[in-house]
C-alpha cells in the first residue's frame, strides 16, 4: 500500500516537474511583459528612455528581458529549489505572498458550494435511479442535462440578476452580488451577517448549476447495479426492493463516486475561475487570469505547478479511497 | 454495435412470416444505407438537421442581411435600438448587431466543427494505436495523456492565446489538442477486445501494414462511438469557447464569437438592451437543440437494438 502510493508519488513528481518546466519555457518564449508594462507605466516623452526604464525595472525583479529562455529558467529553478522563491510579478509583488492570500479566498468561496453540490448530487442521483423513468427521475435528470448545456457565465449572470431583483423588490441591500466583504464592518455578529450576504449568491449559483454531473453519474452507477444478479439474489432471499438496493447495490455504486469525491477535495483549493470573475472575488482564478493578461510568467507558472500538485493529490486520494471502498482492490 | 446486412434480412424474414402470402424479395442493404434509412425515418432528427442547416446558412450568408460589415462602425447610431437600418440595433461602438451575430455564429460553428470532427478522429486513432501496438507505444502515449490531463488547461490555453494573440482558428486547434485524451483512454479499453480477434490476426499474418490494420479493421468497429462523440464534442467546444471568451482568453476583439458577444453584453441581461445579450444566447441554444436532436437520431440509427427508429417496411 505505502509502496504503491510512494511509487505513484514519484511518478507524479516527475510529471509535475516536466509539465511545470514546459509551462515556464512556453510562457517565457510567448509572453512579452515589456510591452504590457510599458502600457501601464505610460509612454513618457522619449520612447527610448521609457523603454530603458521598463527594462531596468524588469531586471531588478529578476525578469531580465535580455536573457534567453534557458538562462532565465535556470535562475528561476535555482530560486525555487534553494529558497522556495517563486519569483516576482512584473509590478513588483512577491508570488509567494500573493498566492497564499488568494488560495484562502478561493477556498472560502468554493467550500460550501462544493459540499452542497456533492451531497445534493449524490442524493438526487440515488433517488432518480431508484425511481427510474418515473416523474422524479425524469424531472431531476432533465434539470441536470439542462444545467449542463447552459453556458456557465450565462447561468451565473442570471442568478446574479435574480439577486439584484430581490434586492430591488425588498428595497434594501439583502444580498451583495460582487466582492467578498464590505469595508469597515465591526463586531463579530455584523461581520458574520456581512459575510453571509456576500456568500449566499455565488454559493447558490454554483450549487444550482453544479450538481448536474454528480447526479447523472451517480444515477448511472446505481442503475448499473440495480438490475444486477446479486441484487436479484438478495431480493429472492426476501428483502424488499428498497432494502436490496440500500444494502447491496448502493454500496457498490459508491466505488466510482468515491473517486470523483477524491478529485473534488483538493480542487476546493483551486476555486473556480468563472465564479470569481462574475462575482468579482479576488481569488486564485481571477488572479491567474490577470497574470495571464499582464504576461506575468512567474505567477502563471506558479498556478500551473499548483494545479499539477492538486491533481496529483486528487489522483492518489482516489486510489486510496478505492482501496478503502472496494474489497476487490488491494494495493 | 455493428449492424450487419444479415440483421436487415432477418427483420424482413420475420415480417414475411407474419404475412406468408406475399412473396418477399431480399434486397441486401449496405451498412451505411441502412443507418441512413434509420436516421431519415426519425422525424425529430430531421428537424435537427434542418435547424442546423438553417443556422449554417445564417452563419454563411447572414452578412447579406445587412449592408454593414462586422468591423464597420456607424458613428451616427451608437448603441441604438432596433431600427429599419439596424434590425437588432448597434452596440456601443456602433457596430451592427446582425452582422456581429452572423459572424459570431460563423466563428462558433467553425470552432465546433473543427473540434467536433478532429477530436473524435484523434482519440479514435490514438486509442486504437495504443491497443494494437501495446508495449512502448502504449506506455509512452499513456504518460503523454496523463501529463496532458495534469496540465491546468485554462492557464495553458491562456499562455498560448494571450502570448500569441491567437485567433479563432488557433483556439480551435488548441482545443483539439487538449480534448482528445479522455475518450482515447475509453477507446483503448474498448478496442483491446478487438486486437486478438481472428480478422485482425489474419490481416497481420497477410502482411498488412500495421497502420492500415488500425485504420481498416479497428477504427470501423468503434466508429459508431466516435460519431456519437462527435456531436457531443461539437457543443462541448462551443460551450468551452463561450467560457474562454468570457474570461478574455478566447476569441478577442477584432474577431467575434457568440462567447465574446455574451461577454460584451453581460450588463444588459434585463437592462436597457436585452436583445444584445439574449440574441447570442438564443443562437447558442438553437445550435445545442439541433445537435441534441441529431445526436439522439444518430444514437438510435447506430444502435442495432434500438426500436426507436421504427421498423423497416417490406
Amino acid at each position: 500500500m505505502l509502496k504503491f502510493l510512494a511509487l505513484r508519488a514519484v511518478r507524479y513528481a516527475v510529471m509535475t516537474f516536466a509539465v511545470t518546466s514546459l509551462a515556464y519555457l512556453m510562457a517565457v518564449s510567448f509572453f512579452n511583459p515589456e510591452a504590457q508594462l510599458a502600457d501601464i507605466m505610460g509612454g513618457g516623452v522619449d520612447p527610448e528612455v521609457s523603454r530603458a526604464n521598463v527594462q531596468d525595472s524588469l531586471r531588478r525583479l529578476d525578469l531580465d528581458p535580455d536573457q534567453n529562455a534557458l538562462q532565465r529558467y535556470w535562475v528561476w529553478l535555482t530560486g525555487i529549489l534553494t529558497q522556495w522563491d517563486w519569483g516576482r510579478t512584473p509590478n513588483g509583488g512577491y508570488v509567494n505572498d500573493e498566492f497564499a492570500i488568494r488560495v484562502w479566498i478561493s477556498t472560502q468561496l468554493t467550500l460550501v458550494a462544493t459540499v452542497m453540490t456533492m451531497v445534493i448530487g449524490i442524493l438526487l442521483g440515488v433517488y432518480a435511479a431508484a425511481r427510474q423513468y418515473r416523474f422524479g427521475d425524469r424531472a431531476s435528470t432533465w434539470y441536470s442535462y439542462f444545467t449542463m448545456i447552459v453556458p456557465v457565465p450565462v447561468a451565473y449572470l442570471l442568478v446574479q440578476r435574480g439577486a439584484i431583483w430581490v434586492n430591488e423588490a425588498a428595497g434594501q441591500q439583502i444580498f451583495y452580488v460582487t466582492g467578498f466583504r464590505s469595508i469597515g464592518v465591526e463586531g463579530t455578529w455584523n461581520q458574520f451577517v456581512d459575510m453571509a450576504a456576500h456568500y449566499t449568491v455565488p454559493t447558490v449559483a454554483m450549487t444550482l448549476f453544479g450538481w448536474a454531473s454528480m447526479q447523472i453519474s451517480q444515477r448511472q452507477y446505481l442503475l448499473d447495479f440495480v438490475n444486477a444478479d446479486f441484487v436479484r439474489t438478495a431480493r429472492a432471499t426476501g428483502l424488499t426492493r428498497s432494502q436490496a438496493i440500500r444494502k447491496h447495490a448502493l454500496r457498490v455504486s459508491f466505488v466510482p463516486t468515491a473517486q470523483s469525491i477524491a478529485f473534488t477535495i483538493p480542487a476546493l483549493f483551486t476555486g473556480t475561475v468563472m465564479a470569481e470573475m462574475v462575482f468579482n472575488w479576488d481569488g486564485l482564478g481571477s488572479w491567474g487570469l490577470r497574470a495571464l493578461h499582464a504576461h506575468d510568467v512567474n505567477a502563471s507558472v506558479a498556478i500551473v505547478f499548483y494545479g499539477c500538485i492538486i491533481f496529483a493529490i486528487g489522483a492518489m486520494l482516489a486510489d486510496f479511497f478505492t482501496s478503502l471502498v472496494d474489497p476487490r482492490v488491494r494495493l | 454495435m455493428s449492424i450487419t446486412p444479415i440483421s436487415a434480412v432477418e427483420n424482413s424474414r420475420a415480417a414475411a412470416d407474419e404475412l406468408p402470402e406475399q412473396p418477399v424479395e431480399f434486397k441486401p442493404m449496405g451498412k451505411k444505407r441502412l443507418i441512413a434509412r434509420r436516421f431519415v425515418r426519425n422525424r425529430l432528427a430531421l428537424v435537427g438537421v434542418a435547424l442546423l442547416a438553417l443556422l449554417g446558412a445564417f452563419a454563411l450568408f447572414g452578412h447579406l442581411l445587412t449592408p454593414w460589415h462586422y468591423t464597420e462602425q456607424d458613428f451616427l447610431n451608437l448603441g441604438t435600438g432596433p431600427s429599419a437600418e439596424h434590425w437588432l440595433g448597434t452596440n456601443s461602438a456602433g457596430i451592427d448587431m446582425v452582422a456581429l451575430l452572423a459572424q459570431g455564429t460563423r466563428t462558433s460553428l467553425m470552432i465546433g466543427l473543427v473540434v467536433g470532427i478532429l477530436t473524435p478522429l484523434m482519440s479514435l486513432l490514438a486509442g486504437c494505436a495504443m491497443a494494437y501496438f501495446g508495449k512502448w507505444v502504449d506506455r509512452t502515449l499513456m504518460w503523454f495523456i496523463e501529463a496532458l490531463i495534469m496540465f491546468p488547461q485554462i492557464i495553458l490555453i491562456g499562455i498560448i492565446m494571450t502570448g500569441r494573440d491567437g485567433g479563432p482558428v488557433t483556439l480551435a486547434f488548441i482545443m483539439v489538442f487538449f480534448g482528445w485524451m479522455a475518450s482515447a483512454r475509453l477507446i483503448r479499453g474498448m478496442s483491446l477486445s478487438f486486437v486478438d480477434r481472428e480478422f485482425v490476426k489474419a490481416a497481420r499474418f497477410m502482411g498488412v501494414h500495421p497502420l492500415r490494420i488500425v485504420w481498416r479493421h479497428l477504427t470501423p468497429n468503434l466508429a459508431s462511438l466516435a460519431i456519437i462523440n462527435a456531436t457531443t464534442s461539437i457543443w462541448g467546444a462551443i460551450l468551452a469557447e463561450i467560457s474562454l471568451s468570457f474570461l478574455g482568453i478566447g476569441v478577442s476583439v477584432p474577431e467575434t464569437s457568440l462567447g465574446l458577444l455574451i461577454y460584451q453584453a453581460r450588463s444588459y441581461v434585463f437592462g436597457q438592451q436585452p436583445w444584445m445579450f439574449w440574441a447570442p444566447v438564443i443562437a447558442f441554444g438553437l445550435i445545442v437543440v439541433a445537435l441534441m436532436l441529431i445526436n439522439d437520431g444518430l444514437r438510435d440509427a447506430l444502435d442495432p437494438e434500438s426500436r426507436a427508429g421504427g421498423r423497416a417496411r417490406v
